[in-house]
């Protein structure tokens, strides 16, 4: 897994929200807008830890969930599935 | 006295289960447990060792230590994983933060083994053996690998029970249970009987941890001391050391030692060598904030004789070139007329942290040194191990050993001892 660029707000709870992340297509970068965040949750596997978030993007024209990842400690985000 | 209740968490097949599941966290679509795989890191000339397997590859034979290219001649196709020891130390940080959910008594045995005390947790948690499998499941669910569990009585006990069967398991060794659980088992099998006393009692006809514990205890302190008194003690469930709390005490010594691919010939060949190990030791130390009172020297030539020298210097040795001068020295004394050697080892023991810098000693700048020191582990620590090294390692035989040493540094296993 790649690590992507991601554009996410935090509130003053301290709660992340993805709003857009960039992908490179076809040599291109394109920016997908996160629609909605569906759910998120936090994962300790072996220590590593992350958290998931599964959110609608729009992508091409059509609506996707997708699932993306940040690693607390690396502090990097990555497209876990699309 | 009431009897304990003793938990030996044992990871399986740590390193390789670790790996496995953070290569699937991180996007991978192959489990390492599920196929012929083992987790070692081939040196540039093909050298190295395995250090944990999977289930596959061990039923084809490969074990732990062996070299690599006799790992691959079991198993052609043994795929390798390159060891993160930094993820194995997060891993094991976050286990133990679970036990401590369970208990405050938590001992590290080692980077994938634990005991806990789980000794009046009943009225919490449930039975010892409801409380293991939960904590088990927990494991799985939350960190993503497992571990076999034993319970005991004492900590022998539970810790030959966790090994009965693997993995996954949850294994009960109570005393009353010990003639019919442990007592049929291979002597191997017994906790702190290492290769070389278990030669000894096959050789008097204690084949069995059965025949350990029955034997007459005259006879096995003749034979083995007073480890032999605590291995009859092992086999008869008998061990009332404690689970012990609160962080690991500090090394009382370190040592670094390397086998070379080559023959030293002589002396003067050795330098680059020493210079090397005695450069990380320093290292090792500074990062300790430690000085040692005693320096010792080990050698194998390559009839595979070991001798070793050790000396007290006059004063505490924390600097690289206070260790590489008196190991040198040992070094002299030692070498074997006639002989090449193809094994050496720097080990530092009395080590203290109460220790004040002198102004001057027999004429040296002290200071300064400790300045020099200091500099050049700020840089290290900052920039890596390879920014500065002594320039006589360069373009020597040495060089790629200094490499070696670097990558090695997160490895918190144990130091190896001569």
């Amino acid at each position: 897994m790649e690590p992507i660029q991601v554009c996410a707000i935090w509130d003053t709870e301290g709660n992340i929200r993805p709003l857009a992340f960039c992908m490179e297509e076809e040599d291109k970068k394109i920016k997908i807008s996160v629609e909605t965040v569906c759910s998120w949750s936090e994962e300790k596997i072996v220590g590593h830890l992350m958290m998931n978030f599964s959110c609608n993007v729009i992508w091409n024209g059509q609506r996707r969930m997708v699932s993306l990842r940040y690693d607390l400690n690396k502090h990097r985000w990555y497209l876990y599935k699309a | 006295m009431a009897l304990r209740r003793i938990f030996h968490i044992d990871v399986n097949s740590a390193f390789l289960s670790w790996s496995a599941a953070d290569h699937l966290l991180m996007g991978g679509t192959t489990d390492y447990r599920t196929i012929h795989a083992a987790v070692a890191r081939p040196s540039k000339d093909g050298r190295g060792i395995i250090l944990a397997k999977s289930e596959s590859a061990k039923k084809l034979g490969v074990i732990t230590g062996e070299p690599i290219w006799m790992a691959k001649e079991k198993c052609p196709d043994l795929y390798l994983v390159p060891p993160d020891y930094g993820l194995y130390l997060k891993a094991s940080n976050a286990m133990k933060q679970i036990f401590f959910e369970y208990s405050p008594a938590v001992e590290s045995f080692s980077i994938d083994e634990c005991f806990i005390d789980m000794t009046g947790q009943e009225k919490f948690f449930g039975s010892p053996l409801a409380a293991a499998y939960a904590l088990k499941g927990r494991i799985k669910r939350e960190l993503g690998f497992t571990v076999n569990v034993g319970i005991g009585n004492t900590k022998a006990t539970a810790k030959m029970a966790s090994g009965f069967e693997k993995p996954d398991r949850v294994h009960t060794l109570w005393n009353h249970e010990i003639p019919t659980k442990l007592w049929p088992l291979p002597i191997e099998n017994l906790f702190m009987a290492g290769r070389r006393t278990v030669k000894k009692l096959r050789k008097i006809g204690i084949n069995t941890i059965g025949d350990m514990a029955c034997v007459h205890p005259d006879l096995i302190r003749k034979l083995l001391g007073k480890q032999g008194i605590l291995l009859r003690n092992y086999a008869n469930g008998v061990d009332d050391s404690p689970v012990l709390e609160g962080p690991p005490e500090p090394p009382k010594s370190i040592s670094q030692s390397v086998t070379l691919p080559f023959l030293l010939e002589n002396l003067e060949d050795s330098v680059p060598i020493m210079l090397c190990i005695a450069d990380h030791l320093a290292d090792k130390l500074r990062k300790k904030a430690m000085a040692a009172s005693v320096v010792s020297v080990g050698i194998k030539d390559h009839d595979r004789i070991h001798r070793g020298k050790q000396c007290c210097p006059p004063e505490l040795v924390l600097h690289r070139r206070d260790i590489y001068r008196y190991a040198m020295d040992l070094l002299a004394e030692l070498w074997p007329e006639k002989k090449k050697v193809k094994y050496v080892a720097i080990h530092l023991g009395g080590l203290t942290f109460d220790y004040e810098m002198e102004n001057t000693l027999f004429g040296r700048d002290i200071l300064r040194d400790e300045r020099l020191e200091e500099a050049v582990f700020r840089i290290r620590s900052r920039y890596g191990d390879r920014m500065i090294m002594p320039a006589r390692l360069l373009g020597s035989n040495a060089e790629s050993l200094f490499r070696d040493f670097e990558e090695n540094d997160e490895n918190p296993l144990p130091p190896r001892f001569f």
